[in-house]
């Protein structure tokens, strides 16, 4: 489906206060799209920014991923002035500066836990919410953000736990979605975006390679893209199989 | 010196199974033991009354496995091989709902309780010879063949397990650790709160090639598999 002749595409994004989350919103309004945007940083003034720009086609909805009531309430305020969604894309992340901590040092597992909560049953509460009103959508495209730290194949790192974990489980929860609903009609995008200067860990990463804005190039191409046609993996339907692609899109093993 | 082994989950199921063997084949055991009134233990304490000690654990709560630890540490000086067995089942599916707090409970048991097991029994397998850790996992956590579309409890918490094993052998292996990350077969268990009835064997007879291939060496020790008990491969 060619979303440019669509009429009226819908989509919701979580963690859209700012990083990835923001940059994915403002380009996804700047193709025409009209957006429902998660934030859980009221304080943060991007989102507002935003709005400002784009008048009525975004619509801020407070969200918290690790809140059975909070995600509940937000597809009930989606679904009060919208009778479809095409796009979800799971942006909301967290990493935590704890979880260096080699194994020969205290693990905080309490922080483990926190991330598991956020990065792994985030998505998955979201997509269980918001499933009715994608079923009602033409595209129904499910985006995550996942991360190269969840491959246990190319696992090189001798801490991280709790992170890397988390993506893992992340990938397997998407895998056990994608059993399920791919039969439906469902496509889906499992995704590392690269090392962004982001906010994971709470204060912006000045050390890494890309800004969100430039990452979210890539990233919403590939959303985007049908790929059930795409001419470089022809004849194989590339939507049947679940697979982990990069920024470079660059296929990596689970 | 004494070959000295740490079995979890050895209550019932592959854990009993597996400390039984190691007993039989002359081994000390430290069994951890989460179910007070579980009969099966005792028995085997009568029967094996130096060779086999019990030990209180639960390895979803932190200050359990540090209590067990130091514990542990007060009745030997050493242990040559951890055997991470203890697991629980969980989940639901999408349309009926997931089960959040269920998943999560899973997650903590079955692939934290591993972290928190090296974490406490680290110094005592420094000291031994074996410096062997065996990981009871599950094809369930493979993602690349996963033909299930519910158990999202389980086969999150084994692939997030197969992970962090992974980043385990990643630092420890270079020290002299080895290890074994396995998937012991659809077994007659517990593992969902009563004794299973479908599976394809008993975890008597599970233990059997489990033991082997936990105790012999492998010729490929740099690398991290994820291995059957038919000794197949299985990719992540």
């Amino acid at each position: 489906m060619d979303m440019n002749k669509a009429p009226n595409p819908i989509a919701f994004v979580t963690g859209a206060d700012r990083g990835l989350g923001h940059a994915l919103t403002a380009s996804l309004l700047a193709k025409g799209w009209r957006v429902f945007a998660g934030q859980y940083m009221p304080e943060w003034p991007q989102l507002s920014e935003l709005a400002a720009t784009y008048g009525r086609r975004l619509a801020i909805v407070p969200l918290d991923v690790t809140s059975d009531a909070s995600v509940r309430a937000a597809a009930e305020q989606v679904a009060a002035s919208a009778d479809h969604l095409d796009l979800l894309i799971n942006s909301a992340g967290v990493l935590s500066t704890a979880d260096q901590r080699g194994i020969r040092e205290e693990q905080d597992y309490e922080e483990m836990h926190r991330l598991f909560r956020v990065n792994t049953l985030g998505p998955l509460r979201v997509v269980e919410a918001f499933l009715p009103l994608l079923e009602a959508g033409t595209l129904k495209r499910l985006c995550f953000i996942s991360s190269e730290a969840g491959s246990i194949n190319r696992a090189e790192r001798k801490s991280w736990f709790g992170y890397c974990a988390s993506k893992t489980a992340l990938n397997m929860g998407v895998r056990l979605l994608f059993n399920r609903l791919r039969p439906r009609g469902y496509t889906f995008r499992l995704y590392h975006p690269g090392w962004m200067r982001t906010y994971m860990s709470g204060d912006k990463n000045t050390a890494a390679d890309l800004e969100p804005e430039q990452a979210a190039v890539p990233a919403l191409a590939y959303f985007l893209r049908d790929r059930g046609h795409d001419p470089h993996l022809a004849p194989r339907n590339d939507e049947d199989r679940l697979v982990l692609r990069d920024n470079r899109g660059v296929e990596w093993p689970f | 010196m004494d070959q000295v082994a740490f079995v979890t989950g050895a209550d019932r199921g592959l854990g009993l199974a597996l400390s039984a063997g190691l007993l039989q084949a002359g081994w000390r055991v430290f069994a951890g033991r989460y179910l007070a009134d579980w009969p099966e233990l005792d028995r085997l304490k009568e029967q094996y009354a130096d060779a086999l000690e019990l030990v209180p654990l639960d390895v979803s709560d932190t200050v359990s496995v540090r209590v067990a630890g130091t514990e542990v540490a007060r009745q030997t000086d050493h242990i040559d091989l951890l055997i991470s067995n203890a697991g629980i089942g969980g989940g639901g599916d999408i349309e009926s709902g997931l089960d959040y707090a269920a998943i999560e409970k899973t997650y903590d048991t079955n692939t934290l309780g591993l972290l928190r097991l090296v974490e406490a029994l680290l110094p005592l397998l420094d000291r031994g010879a074996l410096k062997r850790i065996a990981v009871v996992s599950s094809e369930a956590g493979c993602i690349t063949l996963a033909h299930r579309d519910s158990g999202y409890g389980y086969g999150m918490s084994k692939a997030a397990l197969n992970m962090v094993t992974k980043l385990l052998f990643n630092d420890l292996h270079p020290q002299g650790y080895t290890f074994r990350l396995y998937h012991p077969g659809w077994m007659n268990g517990y593992m969902s709160g009563k004794k299973g009835t479908r599976g394809d064997m008993e975890p008597e007879e599970a233990a059997i090639p489990a033991l082997s291939y936990f105790l012999s060496d492998r010729e490929d020790e740099g690398r991290l598999v994820l291995i059957d008990y038919m000794g197949s491969e299985w990719p992540f």
